[in-house]
């Protein structure tokens, strides 16, 4: 296909996922999804482009059963209808023998909607121009790195009942670093995100600008931090990351049957986090799609954490099928395991023009990098700051911080050592584009803490 | 096959240089959980990027498509042109065409058996559904999980220069873990990565009785975790076994070597290196005792490749020698920006995403200790193996790194078991720290599929061969 618009693809996608469907034998029952993004990836470094990347991919997924036996399969599209119909034909159905050797498990493929036709697709109207973003940035005179990701991605629902589910999204994101030296000529570093879906070039320029007097803050040299625990102020950007280990499977209902989940303590009511910590799966931004893999349609809001305590966890079709719970229609892998798309931490009182007073003296963390479990039973998290940690003194910015290491455990990051969540909320789309680009977003304000633990 | 060579000729007539890389694969997945199999998966992935030359032949651009008529392959290298010839003006520096091969050569994963889908279905999944049904015999143990993959993975890599490399990788992946709940606390315990069960080849490499073996201690020593006391903190000396080791080379050494990094393509988000290119030839990285090497050609291990994605071929080069930093790990491309030597590692993922430079096997030479002469210089420390947790700042300096099994050492013996053991440091005083390597005997090799890197992103194979290494004076921290 030439340059493709959703449009395009919905047809294909709808025309082909009807062909490939009756392909199969009728003792068969087949779903069927189709998903993929049309995407032009530039990556930028030193204002300059260093790879420019168009990809066109799109994977079909079926899920065969018979006699409560299932298989699965996943497959590029070529792009011709006849010929994907023909591949189902020639390599999936002689695949079919092997359902003998497969162990009977609860019946899955029904679709609870069916017949069931929703589409759901938003449109971009303006585009981003990458001769546009250098010429900025060579004007600015700034050093920077980053990658412009422009394009849509879609994901879709079939089964043999006629049920069809569409999803689609234009949208475009610059994330980038500004980079400069300190003093003592070690590099230092701003990172910004900008995303829309229709792009607006003044916006960005602003941010920019903005950015590049950021930078000034790296002026004086950096002090390094003792080791100890200090008053901090995580920014909305360095709570993003941590809302990012809740993308890792805790929340999940099978993986928590499984031992799986590091917060297990607060499922089993052994802990509690501060009354402050509310958590809900939230799809009401429509940055993700509206069905899971089931077919089935994802409520707008799953609470998962209400004033500090568990509520409920993420549960599938298959963990209801396989442990006896209700399922509350999260987005699930076909092997049971629940995953969130779509997080918001709910904001506190704390206004923006008081961070400083009420930090007074301590961290100010812009940013967090690399975070990971360091101590499964007691949910402990360590990374190290990255993009900016200021040291702050009576109310005031004092001077940058050498990035250190944290280990923390969130029962204490979001239980005694919280002092206060912003009034002001943050969305940050996610920008993964590991295989593709990933759907969905974490909505979180920033957190003034009583201590943070510096560790290296 | 023959689709891709007819739409290669007439498309060098078009361009005005052209490379085509087709990548096409079939991978089977299974998971079983206590017995039970629970999610049985087959991939079919087949597609081709397209490189195209900017008409001063300066700049490439990439475009990547499943459609692999001509006719797609056409639409792919014309978008691809016009955005090469945009960095005729915008371009990050320029690229000769000598960037890529002009070799012919062919390549396929030493096997005698390839895994079949019949061995699939009739030799691997019913042995991970007897294992899982052993381990979870074992008091305490709650879960029980083992994972296979297997893949055949052909690649095809044509270019105006007359390059013409066909490659074929079969991959085999088993792994297992053991959850043990009970005294208030859950551990687990893994077999994976491990070079007897995730490796290239076939069949005949994978030693069952082995690893039925390996299934039940994994299962045992879960348990005997959520009994163990936790690990002692506290400044002491480390033995690192090899499936540690193997993150530690990856994480503090892998990484900050490649070139593309250190010229700062990833700073945005992997992050930039400690490293910089006046260092080569001249930092000492580490003690003497420390060796490293990429070499591709270790044909079992899961990143072996005659030629890497560039076409380049793929040879032996140090890294690191008697402590000394040597060479980055640097394609062809980084080479030229750079004017440093390198090595042939200009890998991509797949279809979808252009080559840059990634890790491929990246091993640590054996000393001449061995493993009781390491553990008598050890007045009280902890050994320490399998890592579970990992996490470093963005110059590769500041890491830290948790293990799911640990054992006391005192006065040069083994102790009792200990658990959650973790250690921090800063990667240039921890190298220069070596104090022993082990021996031969000691050395085995770990695998990966998921090596992260790259925007946009990907995941890539790697492996890492290391022997049992003893550090001196390490932060350690427990439960």
């Amino acid at each position: 296909m030439a340059q493709v618009s959703i449009k395009d693809i919905q047809n294909f996608a709808t025309q082909t996922a009807h062909q490939v469907l009756n392909a199969f034998p009728r003792e068969y029952q087949v779903t069927l999804q189709f998903q993929g993004e049309s995407q032009n990836y530039i990556r930028l470094n030193r204002n300059r482009i260093r790879q420019s990347t168009d990809v066109l991919q799109g994977y079909w997924s079926a899920l065969v059963e018979q006699n409560q036996k299932t298989l699965e399969f996943h497959w590029s599209t070529s792009w011709d209808k006849e010929q994907d119909v023909h591949f189902v034909q020639s390599q999936i159905l002689p695949q079919l023998s092997f359902l003998d050797q497969v162990d009977s498990q609860s019946k899955k493929s029904d679709s609870p909607h069916q017949g069931h036709v929703q589409s759901q697709v938003i449109e971009s109207q303006k585009r981003p121009n990458i001769e546009d973003i250098c010429a900025e940035l060579e004007k600015l005179n700034v050093d920077c790195a980053g990658l412009l990701a422009t394009g849509f991605q879609w994901a879709s629902y079939f089964n043999s009942q006629d049920t069809c589910l569409w999803f689609a999204q234009d949208s475009h994101f610059f994330n980038y670093s500004f980079y400069t030296e300190d003093p003592l000529g070690k590099p230092r570093a701003i990172q910004n995100l900008y995303f829309n879906r229709d792009w607006n070039f003044d916006e960005l320029s602003q941010q920019f600008a903005d950015g590049k007097k950021q930078l000034a803050a790296y002026r004086k040299a950096a002090r390094v931090l003792p080791k100890g625990n200090y008053r901090a102020y995580l920014s909305p950007t360095a709570m993003r990351e941590v809302m990012t280990c809740l993308f890792f499977g805790p929340l999940s209902y099978n993986r928590y049957k499984k031992g799986d989940s590091f917060l297990h303590r607060l499922i089993d009511k052994k802990v509690t986090l501060s009354p402050k910590v509310s958590i809900t799966h939230d799809l009401s931004k429509r940055l993700a799609p509206f069905f899971n893999s089931w077919g089935e349609i994802i409520p707008d809001q799953i609470p998962l954490i209400q004033n500090g305590e568990l509520v409920q966890l993420l549960v599938g079709r298959k963990s209801a099928e396989l442990y006896g719970v209700t399922s509350n229609h999260a987005p699930s892998d076909t092997d049971g395991t629940e995953y969130p798309v779509s997080l918001s931490l709910a904001p506190g009182k704390l206004e923006e023009k008081d961070i400083l007073s009420q930090l007074n003296c301590g961290i100010w963390i812009n940013d967090l990098h690399y975070l990971n479990v360091s101590q499964f039973d007691l949910a402990r998290i360590t990374g190290v700051t990255r993009f900016g940690a200021f040291w702050v003194e009576n109310g005031q910015i004092q001077e940058p911080i050498e990035d250190f290491r944290f280990d923390v455990s969130l029962y204490d990051l979001w239980g005694d050592h919280l002092e206060d969540f912003t009034s002001r909320s943050y969305t940050f789309p996610h920008v993964d584009t590991y295989f593709a680009r990933k759907f969905g977003e974490v909505t979180t304000p920033g957190a003034l803490l009583k201590q943070f633990a510096c560790v290296l | 096959m023959h689709t891709i060579y007819q739409a290669f000729k007439e498309l060098s007539y078009q361009f005005p240089w052209i490379g085509i890389h087709l990548i096409r694969s079939q991978q089977w997945r299974a998971k079983v959980s206590r017995g039970t199999l629970e999610q049985n998966s087959c991939y079919f992935d087949s597609g081709a990027y397209v490189e195209v030359r900017s008409s001063d032949l300066k700049h490439v651009a990439y475009s990547c498509t499943s459609n692999l008529s001509k006719h797609g392959l056409y639409e792919c290298a014309q978008r691809a042109y016009q955005r090469a010839c945009l960095l005729q003006k915008w371009g990050l520096a320029p690229l000769s065409p000598s960037t890529r091969s002009n070799l012919k050569g062919q390549y396929e994963t030493p096997t005698k058996k390839p895994v079949t889908p019949q061995h699939f279905f009739n030799e691997l999944i019913p042995f991970l559904k007897e294992t899982t049904n052993q381990m979870k015999q074992v008091p305490s143990v709650i879960e029980a999980v083992a994972q296979a993959f297997v893949t055949r993975e052909e690649r095809l890599y044509l270019n105006s220069n007359g390059c013409e490399i066909h490659q074929i990788f079969h991959l085999v992946g088993l792994n297992w873990n053991a959850v043990a709940q009970g005294n208030n606390d859950t551990q687990s315990r893994s077999f994976s990565g491990h070079s007897k069960a995730e490796f290239q080849g076939g069949l005949e490499h994978i030693d069952f009785p082995y690893l039925r073996e390996q299934t039940k201690r994994i299962s045992w020593q879960a348990k005997e975790l959520i009994d163990a006391p936790p690990c002692p903190s506290g400044t002491m000396d480390i033995l690192l076994d090899p499936h540690q080791m193997y993150i530690q080379i990856h994480e503090s050494i892998g990484h900050p070597l490649e070139l593309d990094r250190i010229l700062g393509d990833e700073r945005n988000y992997a992050g930039w290196s400690f490293v910089k290119l006046e260092d080569f030839g001249q930092l000492q990285y580490g003690s003497s005792l420390l060796n490293v090497v990429f070499d591709p050609h270790q044909p079992d291990a899961l990143s072996a490749y005659a030629f890497d994605d560039g076409g380049m071929r793929a040879e032996k080069v140090f890294l690191i020698k008697n402590g000394l930093l040597l060479n980055p790990l640097g394609g062809a491309e980084s080479q030229e920006r750079s004017k440093l030597k390198g090595v042939a590692n200009f890998r991509t993922a797949n279809w979808n995403r252009a080559p840059i430079d990634r890790m491929a096997n990246i091993d640590l030479l054996p000393g001449t200790s061995s493993f009781s002469e390491m553990l008598e210089a050890i007045e009280f420390g902890v050994y320490i193996e399998t890592n579970r947790s990992w996490s470093i700042d963005d110059y590769r300096r500041n890491f830290q790194f948790s293990a799911e099994y640990g054992r006391v050492i005192r006065n040069g013996k083994l102790g009792e078991v200990v658990k959650n053991p973790g250690y921090r440091g800063q990667c240039q005083p921890f190298w220069h720290s070596l104090t022993h390597v082990g021996d031969s005997s000691t050395v085995a090799r770990s695998n990966t599929y998921f090596c992260g890197k790259g925007e946009p992103s990907q995941i890539i194979r790697v492996s890492h061969a290391a022997p049992v290494c003893h550090f001196r004076n390490i932060e350690v921290f427990g439960g």
